[in-house]
């Protein structure tokens, strides 16, 4: 059903990769990268704010993504566009790339015939990625869900704890299926770019950025930051970015403030790393994750403005909270645990000295053989659809 | 060079282990997949044992049954028979989790065994926004994935040592060991492709009310639409969009039950579209009242 849309857009940035004219050359990239912010705006397809995980309809199906791919490959890859066609259309229709992101930087052209024996000796070596995937995105991402009832709360300590459950749960769900893509991907013999990289092991919000949808990041670097950084600045250059992730999100108001509140959080960052304020720095992190993913989640422009004015307002601060310790069973206390663990490892093993990046501590035959008898044991189906949608 | 056999052997003992545990699961998949699926112990007592309690309740019955309540999970978890049941009126849940595959399927096993002068049917696709997560292509989509884990199974297994015979449902066909971990999430509809999928909708439901009416050779069939768990500032904006919706089913014909249908009480719910038991007693009690006064007008 996706190709229906996907197959002539595809073409489409095939004739324009072959177009002479200069301003169709430099234009057709941003075309493309907004085509979904623009779905957005006419309500052909949701905004991202992680609650629209399913959309109205399957033409629509990972457009977001696809469209990006292409703005990436037509403004710095033109040339192996054209050197590569078929290989560039089938990279755009890829299934896998189109389901939740990771974006892919490459044009897959290494093809080989995949015979059931090879796929069945990659399968014996099960990839640590698509086991950590399954882990995050079924199991361990469904325990937030029980807290979401936290986002209708006005008290300062819920609207903070709504961010920090929110950002939890996106964190889980998006780089559980960003693993197993890869891990898919990697089954099929194709090495993908890695979407996450421990975000919370960041010791400032310009590492976090560094570390948190990385492919996206990737692209919004190579296509904004790279090329107007040296006429507008540093600091002009962040926010145009920001506003840019935040317009690929969804045109909405959320997403314009979500994009001035990191620009601002980044810049801020920025400034005292020079400064070497380490404190402050922290305090930044944090306080532009949790209240960020708040921005973030709330389309409700009356809504965000009346929890905007309450965490603005500290002197007026109630303390009062709705949270209730859910019922969440015996396994759903196991997983909770274990994502509490998994977070804390994440957050502290860095700041006592171990360089424990991209997911090492998880991904050993060790771990990795506990998860798969983990998952053997609790794993059913709890209609764990992308955050990121299917849009 | 015996470090490096270790290694060797480390590695492929794990990769073993990781095996193993994707063939079990595998199999347990198959299982679940296959007509053996109704041996295992946390597998809900499948469709035909809830028949075969309903039709010997009805053998035993002294007349003929008032009130029969048909839909998926939102009637089997949502609604009580008994609570409906008074010394006049015999109330039964018919309802059934997911009606167990899909609405044909559903409606063969109705078939020659609902009877009842009213029928209240409480179809969830009428919450369905043309997105297709609700209704049966839900069913097709997610049924092929077990429901259960197997470390449940096991658990259960055990606890059946102690307690062979558990019953599922009452003699009215209601969930006697119904619980439910709470699990909340803003119910969202598309507006926009809500209003658009308006008239598919309506259609589809306006087709299966006349299929229940052949079923249960009763014209007396009428819609409860299910209540859902929203957010407060939603409230109003769906309840215009399901008064549309509701119109035109009137306008067609079909009797549709004033009850209400949204609901920003946490403590009813055991996640957006299904009440725990306090929402059951609830909801069964508005049932009621509603069905007294159709009963009074007709």
């Amino acid at each position: 059903m996706f190709l229906t849309l996907a197959i002539p857009i595809a073409l489409i940035s095939l004739l324009v990769a072959y177009a002479k004219n200069r301003y169709i050359n430099f234009i057709s990239p941003y075309l493309f990268f907004f085509t979904g912010p623009v779905l957005t705006y006419f309500g052909f397809i949701n905004t991202l704010t992680g609650f629209n995980g399913i959309d109205s309809n399957k033409i629509y199906f990972g457009i977001t993504f696809y469209t990006v791919f292409i703005a990436y490959h037509l403004s710095n890859k033109r040339n192996e566009i054209k050197k590569t066609p078929v290989n560039f259309i089938i990279s755009v229709l890829n299934p896998l790339y189109l389901f939740t992101g990771p974006i892919p930087n490459k044009i897959i052209n290494q093809f080989r015939i995949i015979t059931p024996k090879i796929i069945l000796k990659r399968l014996i070596f099960i990839h640590s990625d698509l086991l950590l995937g399954i882990l995050f995105a079924f199991i361990l991402a469904p325990v937030f869900k029980q807290f979401f009832y936290l986002k209708e709360s006005i008290t300062i300590i819920d609207i903070f704890l709504f961010g920090i459950v929110f950002e939890l749960y996106v964190y889980f769900n998006f780089a559980g299926f960003s693993f197993i893509a890869a891990g898919l991907m990697r089954l099929l013999g194709i090495k993908v770019l890695q979407n996450f990289n421990q975000p919370f092991s960041a010791k400032s919000i310009v590492e976090y950025w560094q570390r948190w949808h990385i492919s996206l990041s990737f692209i919004l670097k190579k296509l904004f930051f790279e090329k107007i950084k040296s006429q507008l600045g540093l600091y002009i250059t962040v926010f145009v970015v920001f506003l840019a992730s935040a317009i690929w999100h969804g045109i909405s108001y959320n997403f314009i403030i979500w994009g001035l509140f990191h620009s601002l959080m980044w810049c801020m960052a920025h400034y005292f790393h020079k400064q070497k304020f380490k404190v402050l720095n922290y305090f930044v992190l944090a306080y532009g994750i949790i209240v960020g993913r708040v921005i973030f989640s709330e389309i409700d422009s009356n809504f965000l403005w009346t929890k905007m004015k309450i965490i603005l307002n500290i002197y007026n601060w109630n303390l009062n909270t709705e949270m209730e310790i859910p019922n969440m069973g015996r396994i759903g206390t196991i997983n909770f645990i274990i994502a509490s663990i998994i977070i804390s490892l994440e957050v502290i093993l860095p700041r006592f000295g171990f360089k424990n990046y991209n997911y090492s501590h998880l991904k050993s035959h060790f771990i990795s053989c506990l998860i798969a008898l983990y998952i053997c044991l609790v794993l059913f189906n709890r209609n764990g659809t992308p955050v990121y949608g299917d849009r | 060079m015996e470090h490096q056999y270790m290694a060797i052997d480390k590695t492929k003992f794990f990769s073993i282990i990781k095996i193993i545990a994707f063939l079990i699961y595998f199999a347990y998949f198959a299982i679940c997949n296959s007509k053996f699926n109704i041996y295992l112990p946390l597998h809900p007592k499948g469709i035909d044992s809830k028949k075969e309690d309903i039709s010997t309740l009805k053998k035993n019955l002294p007349h003929k049954i008032s009130y029969a309540l048909i839909g998926g999970s939102n009637v089997q978890r949502g609604l009580s028979g008994e609570i409906i049941s008074s010394d006049s009126n015999i109330c039964i849940n018919y309802g059934i989790d997911d009606e167990n595959g899909g609405t044909t399927k559903y409606f063969n096993w109705l078939d020659s065994m609902v009877t009842a002068n009213v029928v209240v049917y409480s179809p969830i696709i009428i919450w369905n926004d043309g997105n297709n997560f609700l209704g049966e292509i839900q069913n097709s989509k997610e049924n092929y994935f077990p429901k259960i884990s197997i470390l449940s199974q096991i658990a259960a297994f055990f606890s059946l040592q102690k307690n062979p015979d558990p019953l599922n449902f009452n003699s009215f066909g209601d969930m006697t060991d119904y619980s439910c971990h709470q699990n909340m999430v803003n119910f969202k509809i598309n507006t926009r492709s809500f209003t658009l999928s308006n008239d598919s909708i309506t259609k589809e439901i306006i087709e299966r009310v006349n299929k229940l009416k052949e079923i249960t050779k009763t014209s007396k069939v009428l819609v409860r639409v299910a209540p859902i768990y929203i957010f407060d500032r939603n409230k109003e904006n769906y309840m215009r969009l399901m008064k549309k919706r509701i119109k035109i089913l009137k306008n067609a014909g079909i009797i549709v039950i004033e009850n209400s249908f949204t609901s920003s009480d946490r403590t009813l719910f055991c996640d957006e579209i299904h009440p725990n038991q306090k929402g059951r007693t609830f909801f069964s009690k508005e049932l009621k009242k509603a069905l007294l006064n159709y009963k009074t007008a007709h």
